[in-house]
C-alpha cells in the first residue's frame, strides 16, 4: 500500500512538471503579452522596458529555468495584469468554483440515482422513459445556451432567483463560503444546476442500465428466494453492485466540472477560478495560467485518489498494489 | 416508504414558494453600477490600463478634468500659465481635504508625479504623464513650478492625468498597501470602503468633498465583464447603470418600462491600417493569388480608391444600428486639429476603378482584409462588409482572417497583414499625440511612430507635427495639426479611417447617465432622477 501511494505522489509529480512545459510553450505560440498590456501612447522604450521587466527579452528556455527556480523556492510568479502573485489570486478564487463543483456533484448524486433507479426499476412505466429521454437533452445541450436560457425564465421573466453573482459570504476557518447564508444560496442554485445537468445525465444513465444489468443476476434471484425485503434488495444488494461505474465517473467528470466551471462562471458572472483562467488566457498572463493549471492537476490526482480507494470500500475483493 | 417522485413533492412546493418571496432591490440614494472593466488594482499609478483605472475618479482627483469636449477644466489646479518657454507655474485650490482629513498642498502634488514615474513592474505604466518633467519647484503650499525637458505646450493635458495621492504615504508604500486599502486615501467625491477583487468596490460619499456634492451616500460599483450578464443584472434590478451595451441589447432594453440608454460617438475609431513598407506585401496576390513583386498599396491613387469603395453610412446604419458613426479623419469633431470640411465622403465605385486603371490595376489585385474577433464589438462583421466593398470595386479578395486579440496583435506587430482593423481611443484634447505615435516615420530614438504599424512615412507630415509639438499658441498649433490631417488623409491617405464607436450607457428607472465623448465612464456622470 505504502509503494503503492509513493508511486502514484512521484507520478503526479510528472505530470505537473510536463504540464507547466507544455503551457510555457503554448502560451509563447500564442502571443506577446506585451502587446495586450502596453498603452497605446507608450512610447518604443517604454515598450522595451516593459520586455525586460516581464523577463521576455531572454530566450525562453532561461524563461522555463528561471520559473523552475522561482517553483524551488515556493514562487510561481506574479500575475502580469494584477501584479500579486498567481496562487495568492487562484486561493482566493478557488472556495467559490469549489462550492459550485461540489454543489454540482451533490445535486447529481441526490437528483442522478434515484431518478436512474426509478428508470431501471420500472423502465417500462412512461415516467421512465420521460426521464432517460430528459436525459439525452442533459447531456447534448450546450451548457451556456442552458445558462443564458435558465437566466432570461427564471431572474428576468420569472424574478425568483438572481442572476448574476455569488451573493453573500459567511467567513468560516479565513475563507468566504457562499453556501452559509441564504443570498449565497440563492446565487448558487442557478449555476450549480446548470453545471450539474451534464452529470445527473451520466450518472442517471449509468444507474438505470446498472440496475437492469443486475436485477437479472442469480444472487438477486436468491436473495428474494431468501425472503428479504425489497427494499433491502434494491438499497443493498443492487446499489452497492453498481456504485463502482457511478463512483468512477462522478470521480473523473469532477475534474471536469471544475474545468466546465469556467462557462458557467461566464454566463452567470460567478467569481471563481475558471473565469480567472479565460480572462487570464484572453490577456496571455502566463503566471496565472500555470498557477491554475498546477492547482486543477493536483485537485485531479487527489480526486483519482480518493476513487481509488473508495473501491476498496465497495468492493472487498478490491486490492490495490501488486498481489502477493 | 420508497423513495418516489410522490414525497418529493411538498418539498418541492415549499421551496418554490420561499425563493418568490425574496425581491432583490437597492435602497434609494444609493448607485449600484455594473461595470465591464473590472479593477484588477487599486494603486491608482499602478497603470494606465482601463483596469487600472476604473474606480479612481470616485476616490482620487487630478489636476484636471476633461469636460465634455475634450478640454481640460480646473479640478485641483485652480489656473497654470507659462512663466518661460521651460517653466510652467500652477496656481492649487485651497482648502481641500484628503479623506483621512488632512490638507492638500504642493508636497501632495510633487509626491504624486514622483511615483508615477517610478513604478517598477508595470506592465502599462503612468510613466508616460510625467515624462516631459525635468525638475519640480514647490514655491509654497499651493504653487507649483514644473520645469520641462523641451518646450511641452501640453504640459497639463499630460500631468492633469496623474492621480493624487498623500505624501504622508511615503516612499515606501506599495501597490499591496492600495490593494489592501490601506493607503486607498484621496480627495474624490467618495471615500473607499472595501474591495473584493474581480467583483466589486464599495465606495460612500465624502460630505467634505470640495466639488458638487455626492448624489448618492453608497456606490457599489460590481464589475460585470460578460456583457449578456450585464444586460440581465439590469433588466432584473441587480444594478442600476450599466455601461459597454452591446448595440444588440439595446432594443431589449429600450423595451422595458422606466429603463433608458445613453450614447455618443465615442473617440474610439477603427480604421484600415495598411502595409506600405514591404514591397512583397504578405498578403497581397494578383487576381490570379499568386504573390505580387510589387506592392500596389503604396500607390496614394490606390489607397484612395480603396477609400471610396467603403459605403461607410451602410457599416454604421445596417452593422452598428446607428450606434457608429462614419468617420473622415482619425481626429473627433471638437478635438483641436479636426478639418471640418474632411467629412466622411460618400462611395464612388466609378471613380474608384478609374483611380485602380490610373495607378495600372485596371483589373484589380488580390487582399485579405484582416481583424480581431473580440477586441472591438461587431468587427468581424465590418471586416466582411468591407471586403465586399472591396470585392464590388474590382479587387479580388482572397478572403477575411479575423483571430483573437491575443493572437491578432501579435500577427500584426510581426507584419503578418497586409490590409487590417486597427482601433485607436484618442481622447486628448488635441491630436498631436495621436498623430506623433501613429503615423510619424517610425524613429526609434526619437519616439515617433511607436505605433505606425504600417509604416506610413511623409516628411512633410512629420515637420508639420513636429512643428505643432513645439507650438505653444493654440490657435496656430490647431492650424498645424489640421494641416497634417489634410496631408495624412486628404493627399495621401496613409491609413483609410472607418468609423467611430458609440458609446452606450443605459440605465434603469430613477437614474440617468451623462454620456461623454472620451467615453471614459466616470461616477460622477451618473444621476438620481
Amino acid at each position: 500500500m505504502a509503494s503503492w501511494l509513493i508511486r502514484r505522489v512521484f507520478q503526479a509529480l510528472l505530470v505537473v512538471f510536463v504540464m507547466t512545459l507544455l503551457v510555457f510553450v503554448a502560451v509563447n505560440l500564442i502571443g506577446n503579452p506585451v502587446d495586450i498590456m502596453i498603452s497605446p501612447n507608450a512610447t518604443q522604450a517604454q515598450r522595451l522596458e516593459t520586455i525586460r521587466a516581464l523577463g521576455f527579452d531572454l530566450p525562453l528556455w532561461r524563461q522555463y529555468l528561471a520559473f523552475v527556480d522561482n517553483l524551488f523556492h515556493g514562487d510561481i510568479g506574479d500575475s502580469f495584469v494584477f501584479g500579486q502573485p498567481g496562487l495568492h489570486l487562484i486561493a482566493q478564487r478557488l472556495p467559490a468554483t469549489l462550492e459550485l463543483a461540489v454543489s454540482a456533484l451533490l445535486l447529481s448524486v441526490l437528483i442522478g440515482i434515484p431518478l436512474g433507479l426509478l428508470a431501471g426499476l420500472y423502465p417500462n412505466r412512461a415516467l421512465s422513459q420521460m426521464i432517460l429521454g430528459g436525459s439525452i437533452l442533459g447531456f447534448s445541450l450546450p451548457t451556456f445556451w442552458v445558462g443564458l436560457m435558465m437566466i432570461l425564465v427564471f431572474s428576468v421573466e420569472l424574478g425568483w432567483l438572481p442572476a448574476i453573482g455569488r451573493g453573500q459570504t459567511a467567513t468560516v476557518l479565513g475563507t468566504e463560503w457562499a453556501f452559509l447564508t441564504w443570498d449565497g444560496l440563492q446565487h448558487l442554485i442557478l449555476p450549480a444546476l446548470n453545471l450539474a445537468l451534464y452529470q445527473i445525465s451520466m450518472v442517471l444513465r449509468l444507474t438505470s442500465a446498472g440496475v437492469r444489468e443486475t436485477l437479472h443476476k442469480d444472487f438477486i434471484k436468491f436473495a428474494r428466494a431468501k425472503g428479504l425485503t425489497w427494499r433491502r434488495i434494491v438499497w443493498v444488494h443492487v446499489l452497492k453492485n453498481i456504485l463502482i461505474p457511478v463512483v468512477t465517473v462522478i470521480g473523473l467528470s469532477f475534474g471536469g466540472t471544475i474545468a466546465f466551471a469556467v462557462v458557467t462562471e461566464t454566463v452567470f458572472s460567478y467569481p471563481g477560478m475558471g473565469k480567472l483562467l479565460i480572462d487570464s488566457i484572453n490577456l496571455l498572463d502566463r503566471p496565472v495560467i500555470v498557477a491554475y493549471l498546477m492547482i486543477v492537476v493536483l485537485i485531479f490526482v487527489t480526486v483519482n485518489l480518493v476513487v481509488d480507494l473508495t473501491y476498496v470500500l465497495l468492493d472487498p475483493r478490491v486490492r490495490l498494489g501488486d498481489r502477493e | 416508504m420508497t423513495f418516489t417522485m410522490r414525497n418529493l413533492y411538498p418539498a418541492a412546493i415549499v421551496l418554490s414558494a420561499s425563493l418568490a418571496l425574496m425581491a432583490t432591490s437597492a435602497p434609494a440614494a444609493d448607485l449600484v453600477f455594473g461595470r465591464s472593466t473590472p479593477q484588477t488594482v487599486l494603486d491608482p499609478q499602478f497603470t494606465v490600463q482601463p483596469t487600472g483605472t476604473a474606480i479612481n475618479d470616485m476616490i482620487f482627483d487630478r489636476l484636471v478634468n476633461f469636460g465634455k469636449d475634450l478640454q481640460p477644466v480646473p479640478a485641483l489646479a485652480l489656473s497654470w500659465k507659462l512663466l518661460d518657454p521651460l517653466t510652467w507655474q500652477i496656481k492649487l485650490r485651497g482648502g481641500v481635504k484628503f479623506h483621512d482629513g488632512s490638507a492638500f498642498t504642493a508636497k501632495d502634488v510633487a509626491f504624486s508625479f514622483k511615483r508615477s514615474g517610478s513604478m517598477p513592474n508595470s506592465p502599462s505604466p503612468t510613466t508616460q504623464q510625467v515624462a516631459d518633467i525635468d525638475k519640480l519647484e514647490i514655491v509654497d503650499d499651493l504653487t507649483l513650478n514644473v520645469k520641462t525637458k523641451a518646450p511641452t505646450p501640453l504640459l497639463m493635458d499630460q500631468i492633469g492625468q496623474v492621480f493624487i495621492v498623500p505624501s504622508a504615504l511615503g516612499d515606501r508604500v506599495t501597490t499591496a498597501d492600495f490593494n489592501s486599502g490601506k493607503a486607498m486615501i484621496g480627495t474624490g467625491p467618495y471615500s473607499f470602503v472595501s474591495w473584493v477583487p474581480n467583483e466589486q468596490v464599495i465606495a460612500k460619499a465624502n460630505p467634505g468633498y470640495w466639488g458638487s456634492k455626492p448624489e448618492f451616500d453608497n456606490v457599489r460599483m460590481r464589475f460585470i465583464t460578460e456583457p449578456s450578464a450585464r444586460v440581465s443584472a439590469l433588466l432584473t434590478g441587480a444594478v442600476d447603470v450599466i455601461d459597454a451595451v452591446p448595440p444588440t441589447d439595446v432594443a431589449r432594453i429600450k423595451a422595458q418600462p422606466g429603463a433608458n440608454v445613453y450614447s455618443i460617438p465615442s473617440v474610439r475609431l477603427l480604421y484600415l491600417t495598411l502595409d506600405l513598407l514591404n514591397d512583397n506585401s504578405p498578403q497581397i496576390t494578383d487576381t490570379n493569388g499568386k504573390p505580387l513583386n510589387k506592392n500596389p498599396l503604396k500607390d496614394a491613387r490606390v489607397r484612395h480608391a480603396m477609400s471610396l469603395m467603403i459605403d461607410r453610412k451602410a457599416i454604421t446604419d445596417r452593422i452598428f444600428a446607428g450606434l457608429a458613426a462614419p468617420a473622415g479623419q482619425v481626429a473627433v469633431e471638437g478635438q483641436g486639429g479636426y478639418s471640418p470640411e474632411m467629412k466622411a465622403a460618400a462611395p464612388d465605385v466609378a471613380k474608384a476603378k478609374r483611380l485602380l486603371t490610373e495607378a495600372g490595376y485596371p483589373n484589380g489585385f488580390g487582399l485579405t482584409v484582416a481583424c480581431s474577433t473580440d477586441r472591438d464589438v461587431n468587427s468581424p462583421e465590418a471586416a466582411q462588409a468591407v471586403a465586399q466593398m472591396f470585392a464590388r470595386g474590382g479587387l479580388k479578395v482572397n478572403g477575411v482572417d479575423c483571430q483573437p486579440y491575443s493572437i491578432f496583435s501579435n500577427n500584426a506587430t510581426k507584419g503578418k497583414y497586409s490590409v487590417y482593423f486597427w482601433g485607436r481611443s484618442d481622447s486628448a484634447p488635441d491630436t498631436s499625440l495621436n498623430l506623433r505615435n501613429g503615423y510619424m516615420t517610425y524613429d526609434e530614438k526619437a519616439s515617433y511612430g511607436a505605433f505606425n504599424r504600417g509604416r506610413y512615412s511623409s516628411p512633410k507630415f512629420d515637420a508639420l507635427v513636429k512643428q505643432a509639438l513645439q507650438e505653444f499658441d493654440q490657435t496656430k498649433r490647431y492650424l498645424l495639426l489640421k494641416q497634417a490631417t489634410d496631408v495624412l488623409i486628404g493627399q495621401d491617405m496613409g491609413a483609410i479611417p472607418l468609423y467611430f464607436l458609440n458609446a452606450i450607457w443605459a440605465a434603469r428607472k430613477g437614474y440617468s447617465y451623462e454620456p461623454v465623448m472620451s467615453s471614459n465612464t466616470e461616477i460622477r456622470f451618473v444621476h438620481a432622477n
